[in-house]
């Protein structure tokens, strides 16, 4: 059995970098998961490994980047699996799966009670470099010096975790991708937007982690309001219009 | 003595009322490269300090005098608002604030302040006032995309000036 497929592509065991390695069940037996496990320990020695996404049928996300605290299943012989923290794959254990029960033992000690598991495989359905390259720079943004030296204070660790889901919001619901990630001098992250109309928006997260937005054309300021609830359709329209 | 140390001192000279600043007098405020988007060369939106940002008052100074603050650098590039620039929306008014330390005078120093809702463009309000208010956060936003919307390049980053001139001798 290929256990490790592309989806496009057919079969495959290469293990590209960059990828969120996405786990699916197959729909018929066998029931074991050997060489799924080994792969993905490979996949984490070897390849800029991302995420794993456990999937229990087409876009329904048992354990996700943004799951945490997960643990599937035990082996025969010794702990196995992975646990997720924070959205970040932390380890995997070595071993195999056995039975479908195992899975779904891990499952239900996840919170999960239902699930027609019999064996998985391992699919490179989804590559979010573009997530992980966002979350870095998120993450990275530096406040200038002389703001510092001013007492402006630098985007706090919650605030960068906030931009990251506005940022997210915003490239999965309309698309959009930053022209700029920085650290604002109004104590913040600021991503900068430019669409192909002329327009840009300004979005900003504040270290009070509410959230503001403006959108601008030339020297026209078109609309700015603060943002509940990742509410940004308004704005898009705005911006889009 | 450099004319620009000298056109700064304050000489006995009082402190102006905000009634004082005309609609037209230009703010000077500094810049540096690290505040300059290197792709579209446009001020950066984000690198705006509001509110109590500080700027020269065209009435007192020029342009290139920002560069011998304390904190600045011979090469810092200055562009100008209005002061019907810095009263946008009734969000911040300019007040006069000359500063006299033991090693620099600058009589021509202004601080943007922010103002309250229904406080007049002629209010000091008081230094380090950061309204809180969720409602503001857009109108701060605003503000300071209104900056780069009405901004003025008086000298860009590394050119040549007097004052400069007068310093490197």
């Amino acid at each position: 059995m290929t256990i490790l497929t592309k989806t496009s592509d057919g079969p495959s065991t290469d293990v590209p970098s960059g990828l969120v390695w996405e786990i699916q069940p197959m729909r018929q037996m066998p029931s074991r998961l050997p060489v799924a496990t080994s792969v993905v320990s490979q996949a984490f020695q070897s390849a800029d490994l991302q995420g794993i996404r456990l999937v229990g049928s087409s876009g329904v996300a048992l354990y996700s980047r943004e799951t945490e605290g997960a643990h599937l299943a035990t082996s025969l012989d010794a702990p196995v699996g992975f646990t997720v923290n924070a959205g970040i794959v932390a380890g995997i254990g070595t071993g195999s799966y056995s039975t479908a029960q195992d899975i779904q033992s891990g499952l239900l000690t996840a919170g999960r009670n239902s699930f027609e598991a019999a064996t998985w495989i391992l699919q490179n359905r989804f590559t979010p470099t573009t997530e992980s390259h966002y979350l870095r720079r998120i993450m990275q943004v530096q406040l200038a010096g002389k703001w510092i030296t001013q007492g402006i204070r630098p985007p706090t660790q919650a605030c960068r975790s906030r931009a990251y889901v506005v940022w997210k919001h915003l490239y999965e619901q309309f698309g959009l991708l930053p022209i700029r990630v920085a650290a604002s001098a109004d104590e913040g992250v600021s991503l900068i937007y430019e669409h192909s109309n002329g327009k840009t928006l300004a979005v900003e997260v504040y270290n009070d982690l509410e959230v503001a937005a403006l959108v601008n054309r030339g020297k026209e300021i078109l609309y700015s309001e603060t943002i509940d609830d990742l509410n940004f359709r308004p704005v898009f329209l705005v911006l889009n219009v | 003595m450099s004319e620009a140390i000298e056109r700064l001192q304050i000489r006995d000279r009082l402190k102006l009322e905000t009634r004082h600043f005309e609609g037209e007098d230009k703010l000077y405020v500094a810049f540096d490269s690290e505040d300059i988007d290197a792709l579209t060369g446009e001020l950066k939106f984000e690198s705006i300090r509001f509110p109590d940002f500080s700027c020269n008052w065209s009435r007192f100074s020029e342009p290139a005098d920002l560069r011998i603050r304390p904190w600045g650098q011979p090469d810092d590039g200055c562009y100008s608002i209005r002061v019907s620039t810095a009263r946008y929306k009734q969000i911040a008014t300019p007040v006069h604030d000359p500063i006299q330390t033991q090693n620099y005078e600058n009589y021509a120093h202004v601080e943007v302040r922010e103002l309250l809702p229904g406080e007049s463009i002629y209010f000091e309000p008081p230094r380090g006032r950061k309204s809180k208010n969720k409602t503001r956060k857009n109108l701060r936003m605003e503000y300071r995309q209104n900056i780069v919307n009405n901004r003025m390049t008086e000298l860009d980053v590394g050119e040549s000036a007097s004052p400069l001139s007068e310093i490197e001798r």
